[in-house]
């Protein structure tokens, strides 16, 4: 998390926010809106003094026009009220433009993370990913809506407050705008300052929420370590160093306001010496002067900001440069879908001459080539890191090919659209992932309309319906937080049950059964046993009996078929099967 | 412990501090008071030449200057007005510093006292409670104290000096006018407090949204391979669809009733100041107001309510800081456990369980159930079940994780719980199923508990647990840095790397908790071939489900649901224990068949 507010960019970037404004153009309407409200609003916030100065000037200096005092409180309530309401509409539409702005950028993100390919979730962690569609687009909507809400009624303000003062006097006008040059260059020294510092806290105080995190994860390791002194150490001069940095940032932010006072207060100081003066012999009206006083301090208020604004535009490009990666990273699996309707498929599999590396340069498949026909199983064996899931990933299309093509009854499948494949799919992987929801839901996850007779029938089919019985609320119960608390073994006949319920004519199994103990084993291969009935599939292998009853065995090793044909030849044959299987068998069960 | 108990322990220390705060604070009040006060003196004196009314001034012109000499020098006047401005930004700053320096030190003295109670929870709790929801109380509940003790507690101090002090001043100058300056004040005050306090629901509506959003999203990416596999990416986006919208829907509608409440509480203020405007007028007019009173009315009446329309806000937000701060207080009921009571024994390793049972709070099945048997000094036992036949809660029994329920174990003849946790577990080194690797470089991590170790004993255990090659291949050897921010490693690797850190330690008693079996069958094997040739008495204790790292053992213990079901060799158990031979059948039906 540390990369929290960093910019690979040492300042403001044009292209980047032209790239986000762009996107706000879609809401140039409403952004418009926010203007006008805006101008208007600081152009209440102009007038206000005028009205103090007038009757200051006129009713109380010269004595006239008394008897319309109603009249003035009247236009003055009428202002207010003006006022209230644009402080009211704009907080609305502010409201409303990061609210929407928000939406659309996370409706963009999520659309785009469902088109990207496995290769994209190989590089970025799942919580770097999450931080892109949650805080970072957070961060970002805040400061087009009221970011850029704080710079319009600011430069308003200080514009519409210049004309005033030139108007009236322009010789005061230049007292006070004289201390703008040097507030800005003071406001850009803190600014860096200010980030900096907080820079540092935030890395810090991510530091410090992993050690936590870390050490409540970790807590049976502690313990049995005995080594709680070492972390209470460790953690401690973390929070002493996050006590260090906090008020240093805390010193420099506190430095700041002080001295825009100061700075002002020079002009103030100014006004009123010079200003006195002509007020005394007569040039200058009391009620003016005044209103001076009160134009200095409130064409302060906007620029007191821009320190912060300007670390927080910074912040906010980091995380628009992340985003905006996220949204820009290439989709490697093109959908070829124009609406056709094809034949569903039958699972005849070809691998004609299939090369594929992940990394560039690390060959895992180099012109490989199978035939799986159809309705035939097939298993794949060997040591980890030979292929054999990559086999599996470019079946299901998670990744393509670098060369050579995949054909299913006759078909390269990249000129399908994805929906043919997947929707005949049945993959169940080594882990089993649930969502939230209820167990029934669960298993028609990969054919939503399913009724409920056909999830019953699934889970029958791989012997699951009897634990669902057994809970408390059958197939209606909830699982994942507060819900079931299923065995490993459980969640994965579950998701056998889903791959079923998908009606596919083509399994996968990815190392399905590996994390299941002997004791749910007989029960999970007579499930195997009812899913492979009659289908194509492709087995990664791991226990023994799913590879002993199929149709063909394939030992991969290096990217290559070293061996293959059913088991009772292979044994036969005495080769690389069979010293694998009688001597090293538990090797399969590495990770 | 209440909330405001906690906070006050941690704030006594640091109890002269918030004098020094509440101090800066007034005087940083004071003196912007008086910038209005100067202002119509100004006006009223210098410039329209009747005699200062308030006090300061008539000390200051009696004293220092004369009205003359400002007068004919008013550069001295702006002066004097630069000299007051330095003043009042000396003790801003110095109001900063202190809040900061305040509310960082009672943060630290907090979070200290959370982690060193957390790091000390007994089993009984750990186990029970949520880890994301014991993070959410020392993370973002410590920051919500944070944020009050850094802005709010001041800025409240600020908006009640400010309001009392102000309100003081103008009734020294206009009585009548001074009350109808503050009729407002109430008001606005009981508004913006009951106010956020409705709106408490809708915040929590919000939260509550935005969490949902998180989980959906965190879910799905998490969930990508079966996303995918069934195609299901456009049922995913429609799923997500509805969470963004209703997020976007209740966010939009606090923002738009915060917004009501904006506009509102300032109509207030400015009514209250147009009528101070109105009035003010007419007292001047009437003689009864100078010039310069009526400025300071004027600039009193914005400086004192724009502060209190906040403090309505930050009284209801105390609910915020109270919730929090009573999340952490509980976290300190949690139960600790004393690692230093009993005796020190230095262990041979002769264990005995009698008749133990086991049974978890919250939980009416046992565990265990009656188990007996003995591991004696220096041998290597097995203990083997499937999963749930309790064979790690034998673990967390020898560590005093947990005490039995019924029967009794003892070390080396001297019952188990007389003899302290601390040298009881850190001469029992125990290597867990799923160990955990610190943020830290190799190093660090195998010498985590045991800092003097030579290069070449490192080295020799890297050997023995097969590790030396895969380090060597790290650029940074073994100031490679692991885990989250570090280099990542397989689930296996890890597992070795906990072996070295248990080995390191030379303990008398080694226990893996499922560990052996997480390796392939040439490591566990390796492993295990170390293990027979160390160098000083060890007693190895082997929790398994797979045969091939059981069957070597002196004695192998069988467990079937919490019960001792056979206990022996390999050899004597394939003849007397049928599930057993069964087992040893499903692993190695090929040696057989």
């Amino acid at each position: 998390m540390d990369e929290l507010e960093t910019s690979t960019l040492p300042s403001l970037d044009q292209g980047l926010w032209k790239r986000i404004l762009t996107i706000l153009w879609t809401f140039k309407k409403d952004v418009l809106i926010l203007f006008s409200f805006m101008v208007t609003l600081a152009l209440g916030d102009v007038i206000f003094p005028l009205f103090n100065r007038f009757a200051l000037d006129e009713f109380i200096t010269a004595q006239r026009f008394i008897k319309y005092i109603p009249l003035f409180a009247l236009l003055y309530v009428t202002l207010i009220v003006v006022q209230t309401t644009m402080v009211y509409l704009f907080i609305k539409q502010a409201g409303k433009i990061e609210m929407n702005f928000a939406y659309t950028m996370r409706k963009m993100a999520f659309e785009k993370l469902q088109r990207l390919s496995f290769s994209y979730y190989d590089t970025h962690a799942s919580g770097w990913i999450l931080s892109r569609l949650t805080s970072d687009i957070n961060r970002l909507s805040e400061i087009v809506s009221w970011g850029l809400l704080d710079m319009v009624w600011g430069l308003a303000m200080m514009v519409g407050i210049s004309v005033v003062m030139l108007l009236i006097n322009a010789y005061l006008a230049l007292i006070v705008l004289i201390m703008v040059p040097i507030l800005y260059v003071i406001a850009r020294y803190f600014q860096k300052q200010i980030l900096k510092a907080y820079r540092e806290v935030r890395k810090i105080n991510s530091m410090i929420t992993a050690d936590f995190s870390e050490m409540i994860f970790g807590i049976k390791s502690i313990k049995t370590l005995t080594i709680e002194k070492q972390r209470k150490e460790k953690f401690s001069t973390l929070a002493s160093d996050m006590k260090t940095k906090s008020i240093r940032s805390a010193l420099f932010s506190s430095l700041f306001m002080p001295i825009v006072f100061a700075l002002a207060s020079i002009s103030s100081a100014t006004l009123l010496s010079v200003g006195g003066q002509a007020v005394l012999i007569g040039t200058l009206g009391l009620g003016t002067l005044l209103l001076y006083v009160q134009y200095v301090n409130a064409f302060f208020e906007p620029l007191r900001n821009i320190a912060r604004i300007l670390a927080e535009m910074q912040m906010a490009q980091a995380s628009a440069e992340r985003v905006l990666s996220l949204l820009d990273a290439k989709e490697d699996i093109i959908d070829n879908n124009h609406g056709e309707v094809y034949a569903p498929l039958h699972g005849d599999i070809v691998f004609d001459k299939v090369s594929f590396h992940y990394i560039e340069g690390e060959p895992v498949l180099k012109d490989f080539s199978l035939h799986i026909k159809s309705g035939q199983t097939l298993a794949l064996v060997g040591e980890s890191g030979g292929g054999k899931s990559t086999i599996v990933n470019l079946l299901c299309r998670f990744y393509e090919p670098t060369s050579g093509e995949i054909r299913i009854d006759g078909f390269n499948i990249q000129n399908r659209p994805l929906q043919w494949l997947r929707s005949s799919l049945g993959y169940v992987l080594q882990t089993p992932h649930l969502f939230m929801g209820t167990i029934a839901s669960n298993i028609a996850y990969g054919r939503p309309d399913a009724s409920m007779d056909d999830i019953i029938a699934a889970a029958k089919a791989v012997h699951a319906h009897d634990f669902i019985m057994k809970l408390d609320q059958g197939y209606e119960t909830p699982v994942l937080e507060g819900g079931a608390k299923l065995s490993v073994g459980e969640k994965q006949l579950l998701s056998f049950a889903r791959a079923l319920c998908a009606h596919p004519s083509l399994i996968i199994l990815d190392e399905a059964t590996a994390s299941i103990d002997s004791h749910h084993e007989s029960m999970v291969q007579e499930a195997i046993k009812s899913l492979l009935k009659d289908k194509t599939s492709v087995v990664v292998a791991h226990r023994l009996s799913t590879i002993v009853n199929a149709d063909v065995i394939c030992v991969i090793s290096k990217g290559q078929i070293v061996e293959s044909g059913t088991h009772r030849e292979l044994i036969a044959k005495q080769g690389r099967y069979y010293e694998l299987y009688t001597h090293q068998f538990e090797q399969f069960e590495e990770e | 412990m209440s909330s405001l108990k906690l906070l006050l322990s941690h704030v006594k220390k640091h109890a002269w501090m918030i004098g020094a705060l509440l101090l800066f604070t007034m005087l940083v009040v004071l003196f912007s008071l008086i910038t209005p006060l100067y202002v119509s003196f100004f006006v009223d004196s210098i410039l329209n030449l009747n005699d200062p009314s308030h006090p300061i001034f008539i000390f200051i012109t009696n004293v220092f200057i004369s009205v003359e000499s400002f007068r004919n020098n008013l550069w001295l006047a702006g002066l004097l007005l630069i000299i007051v401005t330095l003043f009042s930004g000396t003790f801003m700053f110095l109001r900063g510093a202190f809040n900061a320096i305040l509310s960082e030190k009672v943060v630290e003295s907090l979070r200290n006292g959370l982690y060193n109670h957390v790091v000390s929870l007994s089993h009984k709790e750990w186990s029970s409670h949520h880890s994301g929801d014991m993070i959410q109380r020392v993370t973002s509940d410590v920051d919500t104290l944070r944020r009050f003790l850094a802005s709010q507690l001041s800025e409240l101090m600020y908006a009640i000096f400010m309001a009392t002090m102000a309100f003081f001043i103008l009734l020294g100058i206009q009585p009548t006018l001074a009350w109808l300056s503050m009729l407002v004040m109430p008001i606005i005050f009981t508004f913006a407090f009951v106010f956020f306090k409705r709106m408490q629901k809708a915040f929590k509506a919000s939260d509550e949204a935005e969490s949902e959003l998180t989980t959906t999203i965190q879910e799905n990416i998490q969930g990508v391979r079966v996303v995918k596999a069934f195609h299901q990416e456009d049922n995913e986006i429609h799923k997500f669809e509805s969470k963004n919208s209703t997020y976007r829907d209740l966010t939009y509608k606090l923002i738009h009733q915060l917004g009501m409440y904006w506009g509102l509480s300032d109509f207030f203020i400015l009514l209250q100041i147009v009528m101070v405007v109105v009035v003010g007028v007419n007292y001047v007019l009437r003689g009864q107001l100078s010039v310069g009173e009526y400025t300071v009315f004027v600039s009193y009446v914005s400086m004192v309510l724009w502060p209190i329309r906040n403090v309505g806000r930050i009284l209801s937000d105390m609910g915020k800081v109270d919730v929090a701060l009573t999340r952490c207080a509980q976290l300190l009921t949690y139960d600790i456990e004393d690692i230093t009571q009993g005796i020190n024994h230095k262990i041979i390793g002769d264990v005995m369980f009698d008749h133990v049972s086991l049974i978890y709070p919250d939980d009416h099945k046992k565990v265990l159930d009656d188990v007996s048997f003995t591991i004696p000094a220096h041998s290597t036992v097995a203990i083997m079940g499937a999963t749930g036949s309790g064979k790690s809660s034998i673990v967390s029994l020898l560590a005093r994780l947990v005490e039995p329920s019924e029967g009794e174990i003892t070390m080396d003849g001297i019952p188990l719980n007389t003899i302290t946790k601390q040298s009881l577990r850190s001469q029992c080194s125990i290597v867990l199923q799923e160990p955990t690797l610190f943020s830290d470089t190799i190093r660090n991590n195998l010498c985590v508990a045991n800092r003097e170790v030579s290069e070449e004993e490192i080295e020799h255990i890297l050997h023995q647990t097969s590790l030396y090659n895969m380090i060597q291949n790290f650029e940074a050897k073994l100031e490679t840095v692991v885990g989250e921010k570090g280099v990542t490693l397989s689930g296996g690797q890890k597992q070795r790397l906990a072996m070295a850190r248990a080995l390191i330690l030379r303990s008398p008693m080694i226990i893996f908790d499922d560990s052996l079996s997480a390796l392939d069958a040439k490591t566990d094997a390796h492993v295990r071939s170390a293990l027979d040739q160390v160098d000083y008495p060890l007693t190895t204790l082997i929790i398994t489900h797979r045969v091939a790292s059981a069957k070597h053992a002196d004695k192998i213990i069988f467990l079937k649901d919490g019960r001792v079901l056979a206990q022996g060799t390999h050899d004597s158990l394939l003849n007397t224990c049928e599930d057993y031979a069964h087992v040893v059948n499903l692993q190695e039906e090929v040696h057989h068949g």
